[in-house]
């Protein structure tokens, strides 16, 4: 395909903002290109410059602040960097020729336009087709990205879709005006792992077929392994390495595309790996760097690295490219290193019996319960002491309200929660205030569960007040230096405020917050799913030292099963608030019983385009039910691909599928 | 901190209308501190033998029925309405707070009593409630902080509980209470501080309100007790004789307009400034 000329080529690419008190050096020498039919994937973490590339080809940066400083993009004849942004030429561009899909499904659409019209209207402005003409194309589109019932969904609103099917309808608007270029700036990050699977399954048919070339953007090495056919790994607005997905993932060539490599947990590793993350943070790009801009968190820089100037790409085999100076890296991710886990059969901390967790649904001026909002059904689970219990599932499956449950932050509406032999369900909130010190949290959102207007040092010491563990104002300075410490936050920090820290680091605040009062349990609800990878490392690496120094327990809820499988002891899978799965995690990864998990498992790219082609897919389809639906029978049937009749109608009963007892379904079709 | 401050004046240079009520406001302050080293006369001093004289060199703006100086007036006047304006905003704005951080933290049943209550305050114009709330206590200077303070209530409760129950929301809000931490806690120590930038806002541009309040209130006669210069009240004084002098009732009167205006410009121009959104445009 690379004989073709390119659709789109774009050479020397820079781009930088002028802030009103200091200049940001966005994208520096960017270059690549893309050829009809090809997918190509440009990867790296967050404020690398990949979207700022994209936005500046297709002159949709605000400007100001945003400078295109210099560099071309040709897309066909066409220099987009030459036209003026709001010229007619790039208005027929975009949208025309030159689709983009955006990461958020439900606010890139008008929500007081019906989907069709939105999608119509770009067809009557492109292609100058009358009012019935246009409405038959759409809803000819709306079959083509499968969208059901495309006549009647025509005059539905964006409200009434799924995020899933909502970027089907971005996708369908994408290909309104049958474009050469389609741009996927993130557009599966905000979805489920089955959603997203289905979507970019469907971009990649789209890709081949009709021979458009797409880029996807994205931060998920895994998205790119499996469908991209070239890649670029950008860093600090360069590119850092480029070449073909068979290339880059088994033959790196650049020290950061190992350390990327090293840092993402893989369902196929081995569970003993520890991983390696890349130390610091991306630099903040306030001036051009001098050196390769990867220099002071590389850990495998050599003399060469030293010498100024900007690393220049050079071809290591035909097609693979790279701006690395060290021409004999190490590529084993592993760097020999392994995780010792304490295995054995330890106490009981915190069970969960049969707890459910139901909201009712009020409505009209009587505020009469009309309904329930069934979030946990029936959860049963045993934490034991030491270890870590993954709880895994997609979103609106009841995760966070189990956790929060366990919290006592609500009160369940049936079941028992025993923590420490104490039955604490009925507890009231004094009383479970003196047990607020044993159970802790760890918010998703590092930027929201940090007060904006506490320092540091009092942010981590609050608990210590509140619960009085220490006595003078040394002891608690004390303190609160040791837990800085334990999560390498420098003690200057302890008077700054949070909007002054990076996402690893207010993490990490959040994480020495929760060990303020020496906790048994820590609750860890999706702790690293808004870092960067390279971060997300340090975090999970820090977890399971504490976790070995301090003896907790975990319960750590997440999305992402290669995480979970990398950190848990045992998982438990949750479908629509009923758990589906359970058991030790090694049991349920390697012999998934229930059709849910191994749909989830396959839906899971792994980032070795070699394993991932080989590998057998369990596609789902459909989207998740709403939780106020009430579904007869098993949770699972409505997209159960192996579903029968008796699926409807009997609700399963957990069973073991082993004989040691380790490993629990509930399946109507699992045979014990 | 110190470059805060620095970043916020010169932001305030780039906007030259309210960087220019900030200079009034500013001189109307130092006006009102210093007000008895400008002038020779004291405020009460009555000469009944240079009753309503005219511009003179002694008398700068000549003098009023009594043959009291109307320029040393009006100087004191600055200091009433600032006074009373400033108290009244304390005043409203501690129990507006505290009242809206209430009904917005806990809802349910507090905040439905508060919220009737406050609806009750709105029912009523605030002029009216002032003077009902003066004509019931009776005139004294507390009385009419009180007064005004009342019908600024409202909408300190409002913000108050709107920006609460956003901010209640927050995770760490919920990371406090999984620390431990009781209402009071919480309340104090996360929702204040960061529900409390809006209310800054309505109380510098509440404060042009409060001035023209008292003014009112006094022109009517149930403002500060007489002897004592409010513009308001020599607004009322010079309007009997406004044919013949018409200079007594339009000095106050003007004083009132241009405060008023430069409070209400520089409040505007504060929560602009304030307001991320609007910040970059500038």
């Amino acid at each position: 395909m690379s004989e073709n000329k390119p659709v789109l080529e774009v050479r020397d690419l820079c781009t930088e903002f002028n802030l009103r008190n200091r200049n940001v050096y966005a994208v520096n020498g960017v270059s690549f290109q893309v050829s009809a039919g090809e997918i190509v994937g440009i990867v790296g973490e967050s404020g690398c410059g990949k979207s700022v590339t994209c936005m500046s080809v297709m002159r949709l940066l605000a400007s100001p602040p945003g400078n295109i400083k210099g560099g071309c993009a040709m897309f066909r004849d066409v220099d987009t960097l030459k036209e003026e942004a709001d010229s007619q030429t790039m208005r027929n561009l975009r949208g025309g020729k030159i689709a983009m899909i955006f990461q958020e499904p439900m606010t890139s659409l008008n929500p007081v336009l019906t989907v069709g019209e939105q999608i119509s209207e770009s067809i009557r402005l492109h292609l100058k087709m009358n009012k019935q003409e246009a409405k038959k194309r759409v809803i000819e589109l709306f079959k083509q990205v499968r969208i059901p019932d495309a006549e009647q969904r025509y005059d539905a609103y964006p409200h009434q879709f799924s995020g899933g099917m909502c970027q089907r309808i971005m996708i369908a608007m994408a290909l309104a005006c049958d474009p050469e270029l389609i741009i996927a700036d993130e557009a599966t990050t905000a979805l489920d792992v089955t959603i997203q699977a289905q979507i970019l399954g469907l971009l990649y048919e789209i890709a081949k077929e009709r021979k458009v070339a797409i880029i996807i953007i994205t931060h998920n090495l895994g998205i790119i392994a499996r469908y991209a056919d070239r890649i670029y790994v950008l860093y600090a607005g360069r590119v850092c390495e480029a070449g073909t997905a068979g290339q880059i993932f088994k033959n790196p060539g650049h020290a950061y595309t190992v350390g990327l490599l090293g840092a993402v947990p893989r369902l196929d590793d081995d569970r003993e790996r520890a991983l390696v993350p890349i130390e610091g943070t991306p630099p903040s790009l306030e001036s051009v760097p001098e050196k390769c801009p990867f220099y002071p968190r590389c850990r495998q820089r050599v003399a060469a690295c030293e010498e100024p100037g900007l690393p220049q790409l050079y071809e290591i085999e035909p097609g693979h490219l790279t701006a690395c100076k060290n021409n004999s890296l190490n590529r084993d991710v592993n760097e020999g290193k392994s995780l010792e886990r304490v295995r054995s059969k330890a106490e009981v901390l915190m069970s969960v019996e049969d707890v459910s967790m139901r909201f009712p649904i009020c409505r009209g001026i009587l505020r009469r319960k009309v309904g329930e909002v069934k979030a946990v059904e029936h959860v049963s689970l045993e934490l034991r002491k030491g270890m870590t219990l993954g709880l895994v599932g997609e979103s609106g499956c009841g995760k966070t309200t189990l956790a929060k449950t366990l919290l006592r932050l609500y009160k369940p509406t049936g079941g028992r929660i025993v923590f420490q032999g104490k039955d604490i369900t009925n507890y009231t909130s004094s009383q479970m205030r003196s047990l607020r010190q044993d159970i802790q949290f760890i918010f998703q959102d590092p930027f929201g569960s940090l007060d904006p207007r506490q320092a540091i040092g009092d942010i981590v010491g609050e608990s210590l007040r509140i619960h009085h563990l220490v006595k003078t104002e040394k002891e608690y300075e004390e303190r609160v230096h040791e837990l800085m410490d334990i999560v390498s936050i420098p003690w200057a920090f302890a008077r700054r405020y949070p909007h002054e820290l990076s996402g690893g680091q207010r993490q990490r605040v959040g994480i020495a917050r929760a060990l303020a009062c020496s906790p048994k349990i820590i609750l860890c609800d999706e702790p690293v799913s808004a870092l960067d990878v390279s971060v997300q490392a340090q975090v999970l690496n820090l977890l399971e030292r504490l976790q070995r120094e301090l003896g907790l327990s975990y319960i750590f809820i997440a999305h992402d099963l290669s995480v979970i499988r990398h950190i848990s002891d045992e998982i438990a899978v949750m479908y629509l608030g009923h758990i589906v799965e359970q058991g030790s995690c090694i049991e349920v990864y390697n012999h998934p019983a229930h059709p849910y998990t191994r749909s989830l498992l396959s839906a899971i790219p792994i980032p070795d385009p070699e394993t991932e082609r080989a590998r057998k897919r369990l596609l789902l389809h459909g989207d998740i039910p709403s939780v106020t639906e009430q579904i007869s029978g098993c949770c699972f049937h409505t997209r159960c691909p192996m579903a029968r009749p008796e699926c409807a109608e009997n609700t399963p009963k957990p069973v073991w599928v082993n004989e040691e007892r380790t490993h629990q379904v509930s399946c109507l079709l699992a045979r014990p | 901190m110190k470059k805060r401050a620095g970043e916020f004046l010169s932001l305030m240079y780039a906007r030259k209308l309210v960087f220019a009520c900030f200079v009034v406001i500013l001189l109307i302050v130092l006006i009102a501190i210093f007000a008895p080293f400008l002038t020779r006369h004291g405020p009460y001093d009555i000469d009944l033998k240079n009753r309503l004289a005219g511009c003179t060199a002694d008398h700068l703006l000549g003098t009023d029925n009594q043959g009291r100086d109307l320029l040393t007036r009006m100087f004191y006047g600055t200091r009433s309405a600032l006074l009373i304006a400033a108290a009244s905003i304390v005043v409203g704005g501690a129990i507006g707070v505290f009242l809206g951080m209430v009904a917005g933290y806990f809802g349910n049943w507090a905040d439905y009593l508060i919220m009737r209550f406050t609806e009750t305050l709105l029912a009523v114009p605030g002029i009216v409630l002032s003077m009902a709330v003066m004509l019931v206590l009776g005139q004294s200077t507390w009385n009419l902080v009180f007064a005004i303070a009342i019908s600024t209530i409202p909408t300190y409760i409002r913000v108050m509980r709107s920006q609460v129950m956003s901010v209640k929301t927050a995770d760490y809000i919920a990371s406090c209470r999984i620390q431990g931490g009781t209402d009071w806690h919480i309340m104090a120590r996360h929702v204040l501080p960061n529900a409390i930038s809006p209310i800054i806002v309505t109380a510098t541009m509440n404060i042009g309100n409060s001035i023209l309040s008292e003014a009112t209130l006094s022109f009517l006669g149930l403002g500060i007790p007489v002897p004592q210069a409010a513009w308001g009240s020599m607004v009322s004084e010079g309007f009997a004789i406004l044919r013949s002098n018409p200079r007594l009732s339009i000095v106050p009167g003007c004083a009132i307009l241009i405060v008023v205006l430069a409070f209400n410009i520089f409040g505007d121009g504060i929560r602009d400034i304030l307001d991320p959104r609007i910040k970059n445009n500038i």
